[in-house]
């Protein structure tokens, strides 16, 4: 059998690499973990089937960021006309957890309260807040991922933070249980 | 909960936590097709592209080659020479759309 152009070894380096910044963007359009990860997999089986076609990828960073964020466009799109804005999490019931039940529905509270407030952001905003408080990324790094200037991860990161902290305190939303 | 107006710093912990709390509690491993199998498709896909090209091409080129091998006028009339001998008057378009007619002189009456 003929080798392939990317081997399991390169294909492992690369999902070992990627995959936290790859979810990180999937999850800024979409606002929901499970539907991030389902995008993520696919962005990175689509990487593998590309790359094993004969095509070449010279920058597999930029390719997989670019699929993914593009595979997640139309999945928001329509995931909204399945369910409207309403995240997939919250049509079952609350799962079990170590904190007393008012607890932890006052923190199911405060994290849908910070769902809307993000789901009004602009979603290449809800990039840079994902990336910097999911994977603690500083913008130096957020800008490699992205591909944009420093300058402007800096502003854009400093422009949402300031909304979020406004639209929060605005319905008392400022700490949790 | 309180009220007053917080900046992003003092909100940076609630950030944090609510995007932490997002993160997969486990992350799976590298999704993969197996060789053999990426291998079958690309090679029947490449087989059967490359027929599929041969194939479009060979119809092209028949096709190009009937065109110009075609008679230049399958109805037999040489319109072409009529049109290059026709003069100004249309005398020979007349005769050879009314090939009976004799053309009325004009009388002169003395």
């Amino acid at each position: 059998m003929p080798e392939l152009p990317v081997s399991s070894q390169e294909f492992d380096a690369t999902y070992a690499l990627y995959h936290r910044a790859v979810w990180a963007l999937a999850f800024a359009w979409r606002l929901d973990s499970s539907a991030a990860m389902d995008i993520m997999q696919e962005t990175f089986l689509r990487y593998w089937k590309h790359a094993n076609s004969g095509s070449e990828i010279k920058n597999p960073k930029a390719w997989l960021m670019k699929v993914a964020r593009n595979l997640a466009e139309d999945d928001s799109k329509s995931a909204f006309r399945r369910h409207g804005t309403i995240p997939t999490e919250l049509f079952g019931t609350i799962p079990g957890s170590s904190m007393p039940p008012d607890a932890e529905l006052q923190r199911r509270e405060a994290f849908q309260a910070i769902r809307s407030v993000l789901d009004e952001l602009p979603a290449p905003d809800r990039e840079i807040l994902t990336m910097r408080y999911a994977l603690d990324q500083d913008a130096p790094q957020i800008a490699e991922y992205l591909g944009i200037p420093v300058s402007a991860i800096h502003m854009r990161l400093s422009r949402a933070r300031q909304r979020l902290a406004e639209k929060l305190s605005a319905i008392g939303v400022t700490q949790l249980p | 909960m309180n009220r007053t107006s917080h900046s992003p710093e003092d909100l940076d912990p609630l950030f944090r936590v609510y995007f932490q709390a997002q993160l997969p509690k486990a992350w799976p491993a590298a999704p993969r097709i197996s060789e053999t199998v990426t291998h079958q498709r690309a090679s029947i896909r490449t087989t059967r592209g490359s027929w599929i090209l041969a194939g479009s091409v060979a119809a092209l080129l028949g096709f190009g080659a009937v065109l110009s091998y075609a008679p230049q006028n399958p109805t037999g009339t040489n319109d072409s020479d009529l049109l290059r001998n026709a003069t100004a008057n249309g005398e020979k378009l007349d005769k050879h759309i009314f090939p009976d007619h004799q053309p009325k002189l004009p009388e002169f009456e003395p």
